[in-house]
């Protein structure tokens, strides 16, 4: 072997780097379009899970300003910082942006760009569907934007409760806005969705049976099962509730048989499962992070996996609980408190388990590790209230207090976001080919842990003495000006975490020091690929023969996959034993051009019904090219 | 020594179950079908709170032209499974027939969707239980036009070029489709035009 092939082959971790004729033709068989047609075009999964990931990130941070103005806002009492009015939109569009626009298609993003690397496989299995998601969730997210500056942002909270969300009490198009980026957003969600479990069942590298998938795949496998089932529960109820504003049918009004509470059950049978759409691919993140640093397999795989796959299946019979305080059968009320307190045993199960990996086993605290446990401690808080809030009496007195927002930020900020910029350091090198600065992720962190506790922690105590979510401003004489002082400076102080987080990316993507294949030693097959991948992904697919390949032995590898067709391996689901394989299209500008019809067609749909129509008519010859053109892209 | 896996003998199209679209098109028949257990679901939710059900001036629902209908729809299972089975064999000419006798049971269905519509003998805006009604309704007819849609296209394609075995995948999963359309439709069929009837 020549000495740059030596080097290349140290470069994907024991995987054979091929003959430099492989490469090149797999270079070029997999290659991207150049130019503004390329960008418009691109079905690479890299390149759309990274596109995910920094929009995501985008609408995090118009998220954060929403946050920051109204911490601003409720500094002291009687502010005039953020008028009622428009209080209400930003508080509505903090939490439609974080849910729907940042939390979800994080994970989503995440999901597309590393589940195809970690079972070793060269791209998604609908590449151009995939794509057609992603401009979904793009269009949606700048339509609801552009709705809020201009004077049009909906006002109804992120769950716009009928009868505040119906036409009677919210004439305009705020909240007709707010229904139709539902339907983007679910869109693409499903989208993924579908990819990703079709993936993760038909394209597992050889070997990779059932019992050795990675337990973040597992985690994103159950995930995306969920949205399969809970999406559809939304745009039902988002579908109702436009055509109730726009077409006058009755679904929320009692007068003519409707029902406000219907669309608390559909609204919430797909919100609560949300919540852990948002936390399981978190718990996978955190075995990936914690078996790399902790240098073994997690403790107790089969329960982990049990685990993941029971919060699933629970996760579905608790959305009663969000409704406690609309005067529910009592029967009802013991059944749901008994579930939510129930779902505590498999998240226990996984803290367990992550606690026995860790013990004794002297892991190096580099940042990501860092998050991982701050993630215990805040998580375990937010667990802890939530099964408060499941007991009915407690719930009946807090609902609707600071307290479930103290709750719920240490759910899915403690639980969600502190593994996920663990995470995004941990797998940062093999995205950008480059190291974060330690020193400054470190600092990040640490003023993280400070500043989301002093915001929050605070918010239990202000929901204990009364403070309402949800209002503008209160007054002086409550006892509530010291707590809200302190959580504003903390807000203030999340917001320089996140600065300096940026800031590391920034500076690294320029001057960190370059990162190897595999920089982590970490098992998992995304670390045999180059650091950046390359658009086919593995020169030579792996074989994998037990649960941490890059641990155990020499990887084996295929042979005989052409090199100049898009194809991928297809293996049986269970055993991953190989079954044939099949070509899948390349760059396409017909998803970009379709997405952009149907999103015109809805978001035209607001001021009349016959954009739908039309749109759906303009849609066709699309979907007809996108048929047509499937050989050659 | 590395263990390898020659793979260049495996066959490079399937047409059935193993394929990554007919995974596909199976989630999505998932999707379809969780919607319609939302919609049954507020259905039902709608008629326990409900006063009276139907409301009187509506009263129940015709039964003929959905029963007619229903039967031309499980009449039309036969040409879909030759469809099915004519993909199969690769059978270009047999899978254009079976493509237009597809096409031309699903227009006929279409057709009858209106008297179905009429047969409610109301409009989606009198009250929340014709809204519920005609969403259901209205979800199926969205996934029968996708249905002939994805029909026409795939004939035409049969038509003007030469198939390749992805083609034959294509129609056997257009059957296959179709056999969800009509296998959702039974029990909506009793959700929408027979439950009003009882007490």
């Amino acid at each position: 072997m020549s000495a740059p092939a030596e080097r290349l082959r140290e470069e994907t971790a024991g995987l054979p780097s091929g003959t430099d004729r492989e490469r090149e033709n797999l270079a070029y068989t997999w290659r991207k379009r150049e130019g503004i047609l390329g960008l418009l075009s691109s079905v690479d999964h890299k390149t759309l899970g990274a596109r995910y990931i920094v929009t995501a990130f985008a609408f995090f941070t118009l998220g954060g300003l929403e946050a920051l103005a109204m911490r601003i806002q409720l500094a002291r009492p009687e502010n005039r910082f953020l008028n009622p009015d428009l209080y209400d939109q930003v508080f509505t569009m903090h939490g439609t942006t974080m849910m729907f626009f940042f939390a979800v298609p994080v994970m989503l993003g995440i999901g597309l760009y590393f589940v195809p690397l970690m079972i070793g496989t060269r791209n998604v299995p609908f590449p151009r569907l995939n794509a057609a998601g992603y401009w979904f969730y793009l269009i949606g997210g700048l339509y609801l934007y552009a709705s809020f500056f201009a004077n049009g942002g909906p006002d109804a909270g992120w769950f716009s409760y009928t009868p505040l969300s119906a036409s009677e009490f919210s004439s305009g198009h705020r909240l007709d806005a707010w229904v139709q980026i539902i339907n983007f957003t679910e869109v693409s969600a499903l989208i993924v969705a579908s990819s990703l479990i079709v993936c993760i069942f038909k394209q597992r590298a050889p070997g990779m049976s059932l019992n050795r998938i990675p337990l973040f795949v597992w985690a994103m496998l159950v995930t995306m099962i969920m949205i399969v089932f809970s999406m559809p529960a939304v745009i039902f109820a988002a579908g109702s509730l436009n055509s109730d504003r726009s077409l006058g049918t009755h679904f929320f009004n009692p007068a003519e048989g409707g029902d406000h509470l219907l669309w608390q059950h559909t609204f919430w049978f797909f919100g609560h499962p949300e919540v852990y759409i948002i936390f399981l691919p978190a718990l996978g993140m955190i075995s990936c992070i914690l078996s790399a640093f902790c240098r073994r397999e997690i403790f107790g795989y089969n329960a982990m996996v049990l685990s993941l796959v029971s919060t699933g299946f629970l996760a579905f019979g608790l959305w009663v609980h969000h409704m406690f305080a609309t005067g529910l059968p009592q029967m009802g009320q013991s059944f749901f408190t008994a579930a939510s307190m129930m779902i505590a045993i498999p998240t226990g199960v996984q803290l367990f388990c992550w606690i026995a990996t860790i013990w004794g086993a002297r892991p190096r605290l580099e940042p990501p590790v860092l998050y991982v446990l701050g993630f215990f401690l805040n998580f375990l808080i937010g667990g802890m209230t939530g099964l408060m809030l499941a007991s009915v009496p407690l719930d009946l007195q807090l609902h609707d207090t600071f307290f479930v927002v103290a709750h719920l930020h240490y759910v899915l900020i403690g639980g969600s976001l502190f593994p996920l910029l663990g995470a995004l350091y941990y797998w940062f090198p093999k995205m950008t080919g480059r190291m974060l600065d330690r020193r400054l992720g470190i600092l990040s962190f640490a003023v993280l842990m400070v500043g989301f506790n002093l915001t929050f922690f605070p918010m239990h105590e202000l929901g204990m003495k009364g403070m309402p979510r949800r209002v503008y401003t209160y007054l002086p004489d409550r006892g509530w000006n010291g707590m809200n002082l302190a959580a504003s400076i903390g807000a203030g102080l999340i917001a320089i975490a996140i600065l300096l987080y940026v800031a590391n990316v920034v500076k690294s993507l320029r001057r960190g020091r370059k990162a190897e294949a595999n920089p982590w030693r970490a098992e998992t097959l995304e670390w045999a690929a180059q650091s950046p991948p390359p658009a086919y992904n593995f020169v030579r697919l792996p074989i994998v023969a037990s649960r941490s390949p890059l641990w155990q032995e020499e990887l084996g590898y295929v042979t005989g996959m052409p090199t100049d067709k898009r194809e991928l391996l297809v293996t049986h689901a269970l055993d991953a034993a190989p079954s044939h394989r099949e070509e899948v299209p390349g760059p396409s500008g017909i998803p970009f051009t379709f997405s952009v019809i149907l999103c015109l067609a809805l978001i035209g749909s607001v001021f009349s019904p016959w954009w739908l129509i039309i749109g759906s008519l303009a849609s066709i010859p699309p979907a007809i090219a996108w048929y047509w053109t499937e050989e050659k892209p | 020594m590395s263990r390898t896996m020659d793979v260049s003998q495996l066959p490079d199209a399937v047409l059935d179950s193993r394929s990554l679209v007919w995974w596909g098109t199976i989630i999505m028949t998932v999707i379809e079908t969780t919607v319609f257990a939302i919609a049954v679901a507020a259905f039902f939710y709608l008629r326990m709170i409900a006063h009276e059900w139907p409301p009187g001036r509506a009263g129940a629902p015709s039964l003929l032209a959905p029963t007619v209908n229903l039967l031309i729809l499980l009449v039309s299972v036969v040409p879909a499974i030759a469809l099915d089975r004519a993909s199969l064999k690769r059978d270009i000419a047999g899978v254009r027939r079976m493509l237009w006798a597809n096409l031309a049971f699903g227009t006929a269905f279409l057709v009858g969707r209106v008297f179905e519509f009429k047969a409610l003998h109301c409009w989606w805006n009198a009250s929340a239980y014709a809204s519920i009604q005609w969403t259901i309704l209205g979800l199926h007819t969205t996934n029968l036009l996708t249905s002939l849609i994805e029909t026409a296209i795939v004939l035409a394609w049969f038509l003007a070029k030469k198939p390749e075995d992805h083609h034959f995948l294509d129609a056997r999963l257009d059957a296959v489709f179709w056999y969800f359309v009509v296998v959702t439709w039974i029990p909506l069929y009793v959700v929408v035009f027979l439950t009003p009837r009882l007490r």
